[in-house]
């Protein structure tokens, strides 16, 4: 097969092979006149008849491709996944929206509990008239750093000394899941 | 009725959220649209793309003017879907041809299926862009005008995407039954 290009002369149409080559094939889908130095070219130049031969095999070999139907029915499958969509009880949407709620929720109950857990402590340092050691003493809210804007949260480092007291509160029943009273 | 009148009463209706109109859609074009996303993607993921596809239909049938045919529109739907989808997985992966279970078969069915395999493994091989071009011409049958709709490109770089496509196709056959000697005579 001779492929070899040539430029644009009055011996093949006027017209390049590159030129020729790309009008062919929109001829080919019947997107382009037959015109006359097209014809021209292609009589002259055996290389572009090749191209031109190459191009009409290959939409032949891809003929069989053409029909490819599913092998199963989608539409149940299509309107599922529709009704999924449209119902906010079980739309991916809604799911991803719900999580931020609930944690934020989370986050205000988990404040609450701290804060609350903090105070109850204090009260009972206060009513035991400061008994215990220094430690166990603490002044609660020097436990707490400020975020600024009014929001607090728990410094690291009182975070171990509250958690053993808790323990030691407890008598380590938590440990089983009930809880104190 | 005439194809633009069924086309019409289907736009409106799914325009209405009429999921009884996109089952008609589904049973008129997804067979064709399915052959898109099989030849756009491959197999493995041809049909969760159809119906990724008709999910969108329904959801952004609101938007559509009507400016062409419901089928140019849910092709545009359908290749813009692929092309993203290749896009955001980048995947130029070979597509997966089963193992032939015609190796017992005549030879002339053997060399068909073989045929049909090599064909399928070099339009994977090309660029996203002609792949869609060539699928859209030679597979789906759309016009040049069509093709234009769907890709939102000239039509004039309809015809230059398409024979550069074609041109890779053959390229790589040369390659095949030549081996790297053709790469001393490609066609220009």
């Amino acid at each position: 097969m001779n492929h070899e290009s040539s430029p644009a002369g009055p011996a093949n149409g006027g017209l390049s092979c590159a030129d020729a080559r790309l009008q062919a094939s929109a001829w080919l889908d019947g997107e382009w006149p037959s015109s006359d130095p097209l014809r021209e070219h292609l009589a002259a130049c055996e290389g572009c008849r090749a191209a031109v031969d190459g191009m009409r095999a290959l939409s032949a070999r891809l003929a069989p491709l053409r029909f490819d139907a599913p092998a199963r029915d989608l539409w149940p499958g299509i309107a599922a996944a529709v009704s999924r969509r449209r119902d906010p009880a079980s739309r991916g949407e809604g799911s991803s929206r719900r999580p931020l709620v609930l944690r934020a929720a989370a986050a205000l109950v988990g404040c609450a509990a701290t804060l609350g857990l903090l105070t109850a402590l204090e009260g009972r340092d206060r009513r035991a008239g400061g008994g215990g050691t220094q430690a166990e003493r603490t002044h609660w809210p020097a436990a707490l750093h400020d975020d600024g804007g009014g929001a607090y949260s728990l410094r690291a480092d009182f975070e171990g000394q509250l958690l053993a007291l808790l323990a030691r509160e407890n008598g380590g029943r938590q440990e089983d899941g009930s809880k104190e009273r | 009725m005439e194809p633009q009148e069924q086309d019409d009463d289907l736009i409106a209706r799914l325009q209405a959220g009429d999921l009884g109109a996109l089952e008609s859609c589904y049973r008129l074009h997804g067979a064709r649209i399915h052959g898109l996303c099989r030849r756009m993607l491959g197999r493995d993921h041809a049909e969760d793309a159809v119906q990724e596809v008709f999910v969108k239909v329904i959801e952004r049938a609101a938007g559509f003017r009507g400016g062409s045919r419901l089928s140019t529109w849910l092709h545009q739907v359908a290749v813009n879907h692929c092309l993203k989808r290749l896009e955001r997985e980048r995947l130029r992966r070979t597509l997966e041809i089963p193992a032939s279970a015609a190796c017992r078969d005549g030879e002339e069915r053997l060399r068909a299926v073989d045929d049909r395999e090599q064909i399928e493994r070099a339009l994977s091989g090309l660029a996203p862009e002609q792949r869609a071009v060539i699928v859209l011409r030679e597979l789906q049958g759309l016009d040049y005008a069509e093709i234009a709709a769907v890709l939102e490109i000239p039509v004039g770089t309809v015809m230059s995407r398409l024979f550069r496509a074609r041109t890779r196709l053959l390229e790589q056959e040369r390659m095949r039954t030549e081996g790297p000697r053709a790469l001393g005579a490609l066609p220009t």
